[in-house]
């Protein structure tokens, strides 16, 4: 019997929400400010509005304070969802009012790109766009790939953390609080944000010789791009604007880090760090990448795409990173990317699907699901090999040695099916509108997935159900299903409950 | 308050310390595939 | 006695040209010639069509200068829409961007207008060089090697008010989120 939610559970969620709303507006203020600095009136105006909206949200949320702040796992998961609903929305605001987009749906397709780290982009005359927006459309991705909950933790006390951190698909509890485990996550970030600005900006300068200004905006928006595995780009040539090996290596070092999970950057700083080689999604990530690349190789090779050793080596390699850690960046054109058949195909989309680590900014299945999975089949095969009565007891490494249950396995499992049924979905919608089986496949898989690498689907000519149907993708891909399905219970339950 | 100003100071250095060692492990696992892709990419001409 | 075949000029007239197309047509080369101009968007579609031959493509220089070390520039021409029809001057939106890398020699690339971004309008030039497709020279990269720029019109700067109404609602909304915050510490501190 369903249990119709009550007016102190919507107090609980509301309050919860307000809260984050708060940090958003806080958040929000940067843009603002770039905008005050760069004299760009119109983008500030926008903004204001946008911080406005947020703020008055915020107070409203606030203003109804429950009996009891705690949150329980099914409060905790609808504020994640509705969060990841809300903030795309209210966050498309300066976008809408920046004639850069063809409508609401557009922008707020943008904006939810954005914060789930995808990258798909329905953007018009991007290489006019003012440097505010476009360091909005940046920090989207910064602000959704380090998490807003995680910053509302890093700063709100109260219960309930611990359903929002995983609600967010975040599976290490690294530190002993839920707290300190995001404030741990944070640091790691703005770290590795010096560190990778500085260098890009260096690179932008004295290799590719732009102005210093401009060096360190590109690094900039390049680093929040490739950390958080999102895939925007400033220039509507992606990476390929750049025209450079070396901004591309360090670039690719970067994707690296982000989609190392969090867990692993803990036993690299404060260790152990035998742990590093030992854990099973280790080794899964870098088998799947090995693989993947020698599929992407060879067909591109034996489809004479590429014909020499320098450009097999950098192209291939750089879209098979670009794919597998989930960000997105391209340095060949859409239209160049859709006449990759064959077995170039199948290694990039296997790619993008498989994804990076769990806990990291990366989308798709995840490195450790697919790990467990593999050795849940060679255990159950075993199984069936071994003698009737026989017991097949399957134990993993993931930061120390533990048993894989039967429910963990259906877990990673469950999950995995939900992955390819969500893939199916999207690549259904395109096919119903006559798009070819490939490059249906490819996009819906890169939007599920949230890579954002495209083929040309991606476009503001695209027809509504197809925009609404990737937003549903990437919303429900980068939290893991689990917080959309709470929601959706909590309305069923408001709406036919008892 | 000196022993947990030390500990602090040990923690920030292990950090820092952890930081290097992660940004090297970074580049080093880029440059081992590079590596890994150069030859492939020299087989697979080499077949083709 | 054999009779030799003798043409007058008038025949040489018609046949010389004739013999020109013909081993034109015989040498494989595609039909865009140095002085023609290939839209961008054929070079993305089916860029190997015109790998090694020289072309002309026209259109608006934008993003950065980037002037190398090893004697060239780098910049980027679109040939979309917007160069024209600036979407601030309440052009068409016409889908994205539109553009290729191109590279020159550094001395061409020196004193052009200020390249296009953001209430700037970069240059409209014509770019005549030959077309890289996956250089095996630099990493497989496809962009037009420049040998000849011609600025059309130079770059112009645009205008971009403030919209009031949206800068009103939005400081309307914060004056009342103040207010609200105001009213709920100040209950808090008599509580």
């Amino acid at each position: 019997m369903l249990i119709r939610p009550e007016r102190e559970d919507f107090r609980i969620v509301g309050f919860a929400l307000g809260r984050i709303f708060t940090v958003v507006a806080a958040a929000s203020c940067l843009p603002l400010v770039w905008a005050v600095l760069g004299r760009e009136w119109h983008p500030f105006a926008s903004f204001l509005l946008m911080i406005g909206v947020f703020a008055f949200l915020g107070q409203l949320g606030l203003r109804y304070r429950p009996a009891n702040e705690r949150l329980d796992w099914s409060h905790g998961m609808v504020v994640v969802a509705l969060t990841w609903l809300v903030v795309p929305a209210i966050g498309s605001i300066p976008f809408i009012f920046s004639g850069h987009y063809g409508g609401p749906v557009d922008a707020a397709f943008d904006a939810m790109s954005g914060l789930s780290t995808t990258g798909l982009a329905l953007v018009q005359d991007l290489d006019h766009m003012a440097p505010s927006l476009n360091f909005w459309r940046h920090l989207l991705h910064f602000l959704g790939g380090q998490g807003i909950i995680i910053a509302a933790l890093v700063l709100f006390a109260g219960g309930g953390g611990l359903t929002l951190y995983y609600g967010e698909a975040r599976d290490d509890r690294i530190l002993p609080s839920v707290r300190s485990t995001a404030r741990f996550i944070w640091a790691v970030a703005l770290v590795h944000l010096v560190a990778g600005v500085v260098v890009l900006g260096v690179i932008a300068h004295q290799v590719l010789g732009f102005e210093w200004k401009r060096a360190f905006f590109h690094g900039l928006m390049i680093f929040f791009a490739g950390f958080d595995t999102g895939g925007f780009a400033p220039q509507s040539t992606s990476l390929g604007y750049y025209h450079s090996a070396i901004f591309e290596f360090a670039t690719t070092v970067i994707m690296v880090a982000g989609a190392m999970s969090f867990g692993l950057h803990y036993a690299l700083w404060r260790g152990p760090r035998r742990s590093l080689f030992k854990n099973l999604e280790t080794r899964m990530i870098l088998a799947t990448v090995a693989g993947t690349m020698l599929l992407t190789m060879i067909g591109l090779g034996v489809a004479g795409i590429y014909t020499s050793v320098p450009g097999l080596t950098r192209q291939g390699f750089f879209q098979v990173m670009s794919a597998h850690t989930g960000t997105g960046f391209a340095t060949v054109p859409s239209t160049e990317l859709a006449t990759w058949g064959g077995l170039a195909f199948a290694g990039i989309v296997v790619a993008m699907a498989l994804g990076g680590m769990a806990s990291s900014t990366a989308g798709g299945i995840k490195a450790l699901r697919v790990g467990l999975i593999v050795k849940s089949v060679v255990a159950q095969t075993k199984q069936l090999l071994l003698p009737e009565g026989a017991v097949v007891s399957t134990q993993y490494f993931q930061s120390g040695r533990k048993r894989l249950t039967p429910e963990l396995a259906q877990s990673a499992m469950t999950i995995a099916l939900l992955y390819v049924a969500l893939f199916l979905l999207g690549a259904g919608v395109a096919l119903g509108y006559g798009y070819g089986f490939q490059e249906a496949i490819f996009e819906s898989v890169s939007a599920g997935a949230s890579v954002g690498l495209s083929v040309g689907v991606t476009e503001p000519a695209m027809p509504m159900l197809m925009k609404l149907t990737y937003m549903v993708q990437m919303w429900a891909g980068r939290l893991e299903f689990v917080a959309v399905f709470a929601l959706l219970g909590f309305i069923y339950a408001w709406v036919r409950g008892k | 308050m000196r022993s947990r100003d030390g500990a602090r100071l040990r923690r920030w250095s292990g950090d820092l310390g952890g930081a290097v060692l992660a940004f090297v492990l970074e580049v080093g696992i880029v440059i081992g595939l590079v590596v890994a892709a150069l030859v492939v990419a020299a087989l697979v001409i080499a077949a083709t | 006695m054999t009779r030799h075949l003798r043409l007058g000029r008038r025949a040489w007239t018609v046949l010389l040209p004739l013999i020109t197309v013909l081993m034109f047509l015989l040498s494989g080369t595609p039909l865009a010639s140095a002085g023609q101009v290939v839209p961008v968007s054929d070079l993305l579609v089916d860029g190997e069509r015109f790998d090694g031959n020289e072309i002309t493509i026209e259109g608006e220089l934008v993003g950065d200068y980037g002037f190398r070390h090893d004697g060239y520039m780098w910049t980027q021409l679109n040939d979309d829409s917007y160069a024209r029809d600036a979407l601030v001057d309440g052009g068409p939106r016409a889908g994205a961007n539109v553009g290729v890398g191109i590279r020159m020699p550094t001395a061409l690339g020196e004193g052009l207008a200020p390249v296009g971004g953001y209430r700037l309008e970069g240059p409209l030039v014509q770019a005549t060089g030959v077309w890289r497709y996956h250089d095996p020279d630099r990493g497989g990269e496809s962009y037009l090697d420049v040998s000849a720029l011609t600025t059309i019109e130079g770059g112009r700067r645009l205008e971009e008010g403030p919209d009031w109404a949206v800068f009103a609602a939005g400081s309307l909304l914060l004056a009342v989120s103040f207010a609200m915050w105001w009213r709920r510490r100040r209950s808090a501190e008599a509580a």
